[in-house]
């Protein structure tokens, strides 16, 4: 047993700490190895937010966003305000800003039938995606997922982003009466589904 | 607040003291052989698979783990993704050296240093009235009480008797140690 060959070396305390350094560097290692190789890697850096969302949503990371995006399963949905929407914003997405979030819901429960939803806000503060998730759960959306990095975490790695009201479900609201015509509103802005 | 907090570090520091001291008499009077083989090879594979099984919980989802690192309110958010992602490899690595008997000092001492800090962060979360998930075994794991921190102890003499042991018996050579080579025996 290898518990009973001890006496040849009796460990004094550099041995011990040798031991503790070797098992401590090749767990830091092998733990960070992992995580870069998973498919969507924690980041170091980030806001408490991200760790702290109240909804209950999980989060995903730029790799597994992007992943989504290519897939095209998920539907993006941008919940910072219109301006910021109209200034740039993932292509495809559709823009409910949490503040109008009564008025766009039946156009968006049109658009999503059924789909999952990712909500991505500005960052580094997760607060309008996370409340935007909370109502989206209220309602009873379960398909939700939360892009931690948002808008501009996914600018910065030159993902597609498009400018422009194309998105906006506010200018079709106010135009229709009701939410019961999908295929009119489906036309102008085709991004969304992608 | 702090009196409480240092009372309750006190208790855990003369536990602790207490439980080595009763490992220390455990292993002097335990003669050597088949009985204490099997001792304390028990008391290095169950802290050993406990903290695999833990492990194995915190790496399928380090987000999980790090939302549970973030709640007690002791690291930032950056480190405590750090953590996460350092800590759950560092357990496979020290479990498995403890384990097979494979540097298993510097394995018992990770772990055990481990089981203190789970200890201190448990004890602080249930002082200033946290009510969270101790995150021991990833998802959905129990919420934190007194009782994990009695179990966390128990896991901290287990890995700490095979050091007893091998104390003692370091303390028996030096006594006879006109016979160095079969002293062990």
């Amino acid at each position: 047993m290898t518990a009973e060959k001890t006496p040849r070396h009796p460990p004094g305390l550099p041995r011990f700490l040798l031991e503790i350094l070797m098992i401590a560097l090749l767990g830091a290692g092998a733990g960070a190895l992992l995580n870069a190789l998973r498919p969507d890697p924690l980041p170091y850096v980030l806001p408490g937010s991200v760790l702290q969302i109240e909804s209950g949503v999980r989060a995903v990371f730029i790799r597994e966003a992007h992943r989504l995006f290519e897939a095209g399963d998920y539907i993006f949905v941008d919940a910072r305000e219109e301006e910021e929407f109209r200034a740039g914003h993932i292509e495809g997405a559709l823009s409910v800003p949490v503040a109008l979030f009564d008025a766009l819901y039946p156009e968006l429960q049109v658009w999503v039938a059924g789909q999952p939803l990712l909500i991505y806000g500005g960052s580094p503060s997760l607060l309008s995606a996370d409340e935007l998730a909370r109502r989206l759960r209220a309602k009873g959306e379960k398909k939700l997922l939360i892009f931690a990095a948002g808008f501009e975490g996914w600018r910065a790695r030159g993902y597609p982003v498009e400018t422009g009201g194309e998105g906006l479900l506010r200018e079709n609201a106010s135009g229709e009466s009701g939410s019961d015509a999908p295929s009119e509103i489906e036309e102008p802005s085709e991004g969304g589904e992608e | 607040m702090a009196v409480k907090l240092l009372i309750f570090l006190a208790l855990t520091a003369i536990a602790i003291g207490i439980g080595w001291f009763w490992l220390g008499r455990i292993s002097r009077r335990m003669p050597p052989g088949g009985g204490r083989t099997v001792l304390i090879l028990t008391s290095r594979w169950i802290p050993a698979a406990v903290f695999l099984v833990a492990a194995y919980g915190k790496l399928r989802d380090p987000y999980a783990f790090a939302v549970s690192v973030y709640a007690y309110r002791l690291l930032p958010a950056s480190l405590a993704t750090v953590f996460a992602v350092l800590v759950p490899a560092i357990e496979v690595f020290a479990a498995l050296s403890f384990a097979t008997g494979l540097l298993w000092r510097g394995g018992a001492v990770v772990l055990g240093g481990l089981l203190l800090i789970f200890i201190a962060g448990l004890l602080q979360a249930i002082l200033r009235g946290i009510n969270i998930d101790c995150g021991c075994f990833g998802k959905g794991s129990s919420p934190v009480s007194f009782w994990l921190i009695a179990r966390n102890y128990g896991l901290l003499l287990l890995t700490l008797f095979p050091i007893a042991v091998e104390r003692s018996r370091r303390r028996l050579l030096r006594g006879a140690s006109s016979s160095p080579a079969g002293g062990g025996r």
